[in-house]
């Protein structure tokens, strides 16, 4: 085995790869534009957001069923339970967080910014802009009163965000690959699954953690008495990553497989 | 990065700004470009024609979802084949739940064997070489589809994992010592065939 060295896996990586018959793509140019053209038809709803159609039907009977449930206070496990989560969990593993440790009221949650997105969009460049401030690190980490957990292996932060009401705030850190949420605090993220959406569950760092396999889903911010902080709704469409670490809640989306991001949690407190 | 590199560069910053903004025809463009490197990328993952079709077709939609997150002066070619091969192992995940897929990416592809003599056993050489990859991490596998696979150079293999060069060098390197391992440990006989190649072609 010890013949087989760098330069001659080398030669018999390139042989083997200039020998692989690879297909030819079959009308790609036409199927991926009669798909972009279908994906942009927009949906109007009630609430002003445009909806790519499939969505806005998986989605719409999950909106309804986890506002009805957010809107009653103590309910959090039943919508837990609803989910198929442990029972007992609590619903920020599903959802993820923010909100103020002082109970916001309807009228302070109206003090934010009602602009909604009129496209939806994973980016918080475009969904947060209404309630959210572009800060740096060192700003981000004056805000929190713990330390601001950096991930290892995601670069550098080519973004960083802050949410802010009552007496919390959620952080959003955009890296190349991944967005990064971490708050503590008692508010919802709110998050509208479709119904065939499958949750999978596994760990970080021995904590229970919740994978959502990328599907175009609902978020929105609800504050402790659930009341829905406008502007806040989103569309995600991209991985999502929801675990509780030693004391923060987190939230990663992204496009990387789960190897790559369980990789990334890990390296969180 | 070549003259060639920089000319399509340019002409894909025109026609990605103009996607952007709605203009299907040129987004069109940019899947006449691409189209065969993404199918390639996604077909090394999930080895299955009809489904490498679908992951290719679903990246470049979600690519055109992202546009507007797309910086124009940076390179399309790794940011598209970043989303292909995520939606192949997202892909591959899904499937492998339904027991589907999993059950492909082991077995033995089918390979062009033009030479004449000897073509049998190169051809059962280099099927063991993709298996042997195949047993490597996904990250393993990614690096090495980059740079062998789809010719990538080094510099685009890091933008396409969202490395630096250096660290994508490094990775490669690392790649190459756990594929020898899995040579030694599964497939002994693939040394001779590397050597055989070595002779002709080094």
């Amino acid at each position: 085995m010890s013949d087989l060295d760098d330069r001659r896996l080398d030669a018999l990586l390139r042989e083997t790869a200039s020998r692989v018959a690879y297909p030819e793509p079959r009308n790609m140019r036409a199927r991926v534009l009669a798909a972009v053209a279908d994906d942009a038809r927009p949906v109007r709803t009630a609430s002003g957001l445009a909806w790519r159609p499939a969505l806005a039907a998986a989605v719409l009977a999950a909106v309804v069923v986890l506002a009805t449930l957010l809107a009653l206070p103590g309910t959090r496990t039943a919508v837990g339970e609803f989910f198929g989560i442990v029972p007992g969990q609590r619903i920020e593993l599903v959802t993820a967080t923010p909100t103020p440790t002082a109970a916001a009221s309807p009228g302070a949650t109206g003090t934010l910014s009602p602009s909604v997105s009129p496209t939806p969009s994973s980016s918080p460049t475009f969904s947060l802009s209404g309630v959210a401030t572009v800060v740096t690190v060192e700003q981000a980490e004056a805000l929190l009163p713990y330390p601001l957990a950096i991930p290892e292996g995601a670069g550098e932060p080519q973004e960083v965000w802050a949410i802010q009401w009552g007496g919390q705030a959620l952080i959003v850190m955009s890296f190349a690959d991944l967005d990064l949420w971490q708050t503590r605090g008692g508010g919802y993220f709110g998050k509208s699954l479709p119904e065939d959406v499958a949750l999978e569950q596994l760990l970080v760092n021995g904590r229970p953690a919740w994978w959502v396999g990328r599907v175009d889903h609902l978020t929105s911010f609800h504050d402790a008495g659930g009341n829905e902080v406008l502007g806040s709704r989103r569309t995600v469409d991209r991985n999502a990553l929801i675990w509780q670490g030693e004391a923060t809640y987190y939230r990663i989306e992204t496009e990387l497989p789960l190897d790559q991001a369980l990789a990334i949690a890990e390296s969180l407190p | 990065m070549t003259e060639e590199r920089s000319s399509a560069d340019a002409r894909d910053g025109e026609d990605i700004r103009a996607a952007a903004e709605g203009d299907l025809e040129a987004f069109g463009r940019v899947v006449e470009r691409y189209q065969h490197v993404a199918l390639r990328a996604a077909w090394l993952v999930v080895r299955d024609e009809a489904t490498a079709q679908d992951v290719c077709q679903e990246a470049f939609l979600r690519a055109h979802r992202s546009l507007a997150r797309f910086r124009a002066d940076a390179p399309f070619r790794p940011w598209l084949l970043t989303i292909v091969t995520n939606v192949a192992r997202n892909t591959v995940r899904a499937e492998s739940r339904r027991g589907g897929m999993w059950s492909r990416l082991t077995r033995t592809v089918r390979l062009v064997q033009s030479g004449p003599e000897r073509a049998v056993e190169r051809a059962e050489g280099r099927d063991a070489l993709l298996e042997a990859i195949a047993l490597l991490p996904g990250e393993d596998q990614d690096v090495i589809h980059l740079r062998y696979f789809l010719e990538l150079p080094e510099a685009e293999v890091g933008d396409a994992l969202g490395i630096p060069t250096g660290t994508a060098k490094s990775r490669l390197n690392r790649a190459r010592r756990h594929l020898r391992e899995v040579i030694a440990a599964h497939y002994p006989d693939l040394v001779p065939a590397a050597l055989a190649v070595e002779d002709v072609d080094v």
